[in-house]
């Protein structure tokens, strides 16, 4: 273990393990797949064995091995992650606004709850283009609040909240194309503005 | 003291964060009382609502994980054993 005292490891995995499938559930939404997940998921188990003595126990132990899991993906599948310009939040909350004001037509609703559109949305969820998805994922299906994903990521919460809009707004338009596309929306396609850039 | 009421583009600049909770009390109160009485909003405020709890409830469990703590566990025992 390197030049730090060997950490006590009952007490290590009393407090790491009953958060692994949490953690893999967040490693999955990462990797898009089982078998990677789970490597990660070692792999995350023991970089934070290797760092315990930095961990600060005031601290929530989900967060510290969230953002030691992001780190390791990107580290280890060299996926440098995508700069993007920050938006401002409120005019990405506005267009979304007019997004749905314009374009949503009567019973989008009902069909997002439908079962058949939860694998679209987990597959659009999970397709984002990466800045937007990891925001989307700690909030949307982590239930991060903004403070703690803004530490997950290592960004500003303005910039926790233009991503999560963008992200939202991208979601919306993606679900909308899927639910006319299979049939389960029978009004005209209105024209495609994603904005992924 | 009679706060000003929002105007509609004002809501539609912070309905994510009031739908996030993320607001201060008196602005969730604000935004709350404002969508109660506004009609053109709270459509819109009821749309989000249920899209980010569809986005929400899409999100698949992991199923069993017995045999990858198992796995992590050994790997962490190895680790141990390995540098002591």
């Amino acid at each position: 273990m390197s030049e730090h005292a060997t950490p006590d490891l009952p007490s290590f995995e009393g407090i790491t393990l009953p958060l692994l499938p949490e953690l893999l559930r967040f490693a999955r939404s990462l990797t898009h797949d089982q078998s990677n997940a789970e490597d990660l998921v070692q792999d995350v188990y023991l970089t934070a064995l290797r760092s315990w003595h930095q961990y600060d126990p005031t601290l929530d132990c989900r967060n510290w091995l969230f953002t030691i899991c992001r780190h390791r993906f990107y580290r280890v599948s060299s996926r440098a992650q995508r700069q993007v310009p920050v938006e401002d939040a409120e005019l990405e909350s506005l267009a979304a606004g007019a997004l749905t004001m314009s374009n949503t037509p009567p019973g989008f609703v009902e069909v997002l709850e439908q079962d058949e559109m939860r694998e679209a949305i987990r597959h659009a969820m999970e397709t984002l283009p990466e800045p937007f998805r990891d925001v989307a994922i700690l909030v949307d299906w982590h239930d991060q609040d903004y403070a703690t994903a803004a530490g997950t990521l290592g960004v500003p919460i303005g910039t926790v909240r233009s991503r999560l809009f963008r992200a939202r707004r991208i979601l919306q338009q993606r679900l909308l194309a899927h639910a006319r596309d299979a049939g389960l929306i029978l009004t005209p396609p209105a024209t495609r503005t994603e904005t992924a850039s | 003291m009679t706060m000003p009421m929002l105007d509609c583009e004002a809501v539609m600049r912070r309905l994510w964060d009031y739908l996030d909770r993320e607001l201060t009390a008196d602005n969730m109160h604000e935004l709350e009382s404002h969508l109660e009485q506004c009609e053109k909003c709270r459509p819109q405020a009821e749309f989000r609502r249920a899209f980010r709890g569809a986005v929400h409830e899409a999100h698949e469990d992991v199923g069993d994980t017995t045999a990858l703590t198992a796995r992590v566990r050994a790997a962490l025992q190895a680790a141990v054993r390995d540098g002591g």
